[in-house]
């Protein structure tokens, strides 16, 4: 890219529409919107530029212009499988984004799975205006076929819209603020918000923690042939504003006596909380935080519910499956 | 189980211990991301942290440091690194146990590296000839992790690239022979040599294995004598560097024989109160020592270990060999190996003795002690018996030997005395012979020799004839 195109199309959005409309494979989508895979990944992008065009209201110029029904019917197909795709990825997030190498990485992730909704967005755009420019059965049917994937992928990121809320205030999500307006999607912006703390406000509808049946009273002190217990179940918590965590590791075995340190962290860094110093986590009796650490019982945590949100100060710290080992 | 392959160890090696030791829970991941190898590949500060965030858990974070208990079949692996990685600094070792073949475990287990399972293949056909030596089928031993890793188990999957074991070849061919051998080992003695057709091969990175071997507190490391001069002079203080032999003859019992006598340790005595079976183990043991171990020979080894179990054994034989024979007195030279002396008395199962011995300060000595486990012996059975001192000149003693013996058997019903020809020199056994009267018994035992080892203890055979005068 040179400078002078920066100037004009700051987006890149009409240069992707210029490439998408240059692919090869495009010529190998048959007139009922069959093909090879190539073809069909060509009809996507396509629709996706376009439909980035539509939605950020750029003009193409020359470039503009309705898909044509085989390409949109091409594109649709394999958006649905991209839709599967993503849904099963974004029932993932929580065990992926909490394993994840870091923060950024687990800020990729997240953004990824946004990224995917906003380019799904735009492809049916895309493919719905050339659906109402006239379409065919064969369109219509296959737009038809999209509604159940994206329900199932909305649903996932729904769920997950408390690690997704942590990207407000990033330039990507700020981006598509100030851009999506007619009407704004729910993933970004006031509806992200609101959809987090619907995660939050009701646990019942998350992942609840597997609290482990306790073992024999008697630990393995007495075993000698076992000497160590060793790391069983996870339960990893997340602040709201997804700076910090507060991990459990269960043993195995455990009894409900055993001492167990809840270690409140930073996840930028893997250090100690230390500035929630003081603070209270509510886990049967509240008790307050010394060095990024409270200590519970296997007990407390199964006569607590087991917690899907964990209350910090009256703050609610929702429970993420998939806590690291 | 937690897989380690060369992704996840060279990703986590590369880890800054000093950002771990800010971070326990970095600490801590790092470690489990090892399983049961990290509390012997991480610093004392990198598992004080990951314990710190698991205190509930901090077994698995206790740092192993090389000690003198392994049980028989454990040794360490060390390999060195050209290119240290930060968190494991120059060298790691490889905690493992040889073990007899099970259906459990039918081969090497498939948990260790594939270039650790080939070298304990190797290490089985080369002590070939060693382990028929000892009766011991090569193919009914297998390599695996120690009990310590398989209490938090791990799977290896690195290659040579990441971890070499070719220089292990001595540590594991000791440990072979220990576990065949039924000898724990001192896990603070510590070995890097390979083996290969010319015999024993030169080692790399030994700086770095001793430096690895400094960090673990181990106290010795054996190198091949070629390598041990410019090794000393690498070594930390607190690790003395001993040489591999290299032998003209290319056997790698003479080159393993210093190491493993360095390595295996000293048995307790066999228990008189165990079953058979178990006292012929524990004996098996006992003599694998003796045999192995030189300085055993002049350390009290032999008649702590070794001569109460030969004495029983010894007096079994007798009564199988020559069924009623049941002389009440014996007559024997005690010669400094009063041991000797000791087995014929309490192989005979007379109840007096009479312990001929010369007329110096040492023998005198020696002839007493024979005479105190006489004691023990028949109080242990709750016998009767005494034994008499007596000496003689050393020069012309057949006159004293002859009257000493004629007042010991005076009023001794013939056929109840016996003489044992064993001991002494042999004027002494000339003398000796010519005591019996008409009727008495003449005894004598046999022991298999060894090459290179002496008698071997617990092959004694009695000898016993009636003189016809």
């Amino acid at each position: 890219m040179n400078p002078s195109d920066f100037t004009t199309d700051p987006t890149g959005r009409l240069a992707d529409l210029a490439a998408a409309l240059r692919e090869s494979a495009l010529a190998a989508v048959a007139a009922d919107g069959t093909g090879p895979p190539a073809g069909a990944a060509a009809a996507e992008r396509l629709a996706t530029a376009l439909g980035y065009c539509r939605l950020y209201g750029l003009d193409p110029g020359a470039d503009d212009g309705t898909l044509p029904v085989p390409v949109a019917v091409a594109a649709a197909g394999r958006l649905a499988d991209d839709l599967e795709l993503w849904a099963a990825e974004a029932d993932r997030l929580g065990a992926r984004w909490d394993t994840a190498d870091g923060p950024d990485a687990a800020d990729d992730l997240a953004a990824g799975l946004l990224t995917a909704r906003t380019d799904a967005l735009a492809a049916l755009t895309a493919i719905d205006e050339a659906a109402e420019a006239g379409g065919s059965a064969a369109l219509d049917r296959a737009v038809d076929a999209l509604a159940g994937p994206l329900d199932r992928f909305d649903d996932a990121l729904e769920r997950h819209a408390d690690i997704l809320s942590t990207l407000l205030d990033t330039p990507l999500l700020d981006e598509w603020a100030r851009r999506l307006t007619d009407p704004p999607p729910w993933w970004v912006g006031d509806g992200l918000r609101a959809a987090a703390a619907r995660v939050m406000a009701a646990p019942a509808e998350v992942a609840r923690p597997p609290i482990p049946d306790p073992g024999p009273e008697v630990l393995m002190a007495a075993d000698p042939a076992r000497p160590h217990a060793r790391p069983g179940v996870t339960l990893t918590w997340v602040s709201p504003d997804g700076a910090f965590r507060a991990e459990v590791i269960i043993p195995d075995p455990v009894d409900d006596r055993t001492e167990l340190p809840v270690n409140l962290t930073r996840r930028a860094d893997d250090r100690p909380a230390t500035e929630l110093a003081g603070k209270v986590v509510e886990v049967g009796v509240p008790r307050t935080i010394d060095a990024g650490r409270v200590v519970v019982t296997l007990g407390d945590l199964r006569a607590a519910g087991p917690p899907a949100v964990l209350r910090v100060s009256g703050e609610g710290w929702v429970y993420t499956p998939g806590g690291e080992a | 189980m937690t897989t380690v392959t060369a992704e996840v160890a060279r990703e986590v090696g590369r880890l800054d211990p000093a950002a771990l030791i800010a971070a326990p829970r970095a600490a801590y991941r790092a470690c489990r991301r090892l399983g049961g190898l990290a509390r012997y590949w991480l610093t004392e500060g990198v598992l004080a942290a990951a314990a710190g965030y698991a205190p509930h858990l901090a077994g698995l974070f206790a740092p192993v440091r090389a000690r003198e208990d392994g049980r028989p079949g454990d040794c360490w692996v060390v390999g060195g690194r050209a290119d240290p990685l930060p968190l494991f600094g120059p060298g790691s070792v490889l905690p493992v146990r040889w073990r007899p073949r099970s259906d459990a475990l039918p081969d090497h287990s498939p948990d260790l590296p594939d270039g650790l399972r080939a070298l304990a293949g190797r290490v089985r056909d080369d002590l070939g000839r060693v382990l028929e030596g000892r009766k011991a089928d090569p193919a009914g031993w297998v390599l695996d992790w120690s009990d310590q890793v398989r209490a938090d188990p791990v799977r290896l999957a690195v290659g040579a690239d990441v971890l070499p074991v070719e220089s292990g070849w001595a540590a594991a061919a000791v440990g072979l022979l220990s576990a065949v051998d039924g000898l724990g080992t001192d896990l603070r003695v510590w070995a890097s040599g390979r083996w290969g057709a010319g015999g024993l091969g030169e080692v790399g990175l030994v700086r770095e294995k001793l430096l690895t071997a400094a960090r673990m507190e181990a106290t010795a490391v054996f190198v091949p004598v070629w390598q041990a001069a410019a090794a000393a002079g690498l070594a930390p203080p607190a690790v003395a560097v001993r040489p591999l032999a290299a032998p003209a003859d290319r056997t790698p019992a003479t080159a393993l024989r210093d190491y493993l006598a360095a390595v295996t340790r000293r048995p307790p005595p066999p228990d008189p109160a165990a079953d058979e079976a178990e006292q012929a183990a524990q004996f098996a043991r006992c003599r694998a020592y003796y045999l192995t171990h030189p300085a055993a020979r002049d350390d009290g080894f032999y008649p702590s270990h070794l001569l109460p179990a030969i004495a029983r054994r010894f007096r079994a034989a007798v009564d199988a060999r020559h069924p009623g024979w049941a002389p009440t007195h014996l007559t024997t030279v005690v010669s400094l190996n009063w041991a000797v002396a000791f087995l014929a008395a309490a192989g005979s199962g007379a109840r007096r003795v009479l312990l001929l011995h010369t007329d110096d300060p040492k023998q005198r000595e020696a002839a007493e002690t024979c005479r105190r486990r006489l004691a023990g012996w028949w109080a242990e059975r709750q016998v009767d018996g005494t034994a008499e001192l007596v000496p003689f000149p050393r020069d012309g003693g057949g006159a004293a030997i002859a009257a000493a013996h004629a007042r010991f058997v005076d009023g001794v019903a013939a056929g109840r005395a016996a003489v044992d020809l064993k001991p002494g020199t042999k004027r002494m056994t000339y003398d000796m012979s010519r005591l019996a009267r008409p009727g008495d018994w003449l005894f004598n035992f046999d022991t298999r020799f060894l090459p290179d080892a002496g008698p071997d203890p617990g092959t004694e055979v009695p000898e016993v004839w009636q003189e016809v005068g």
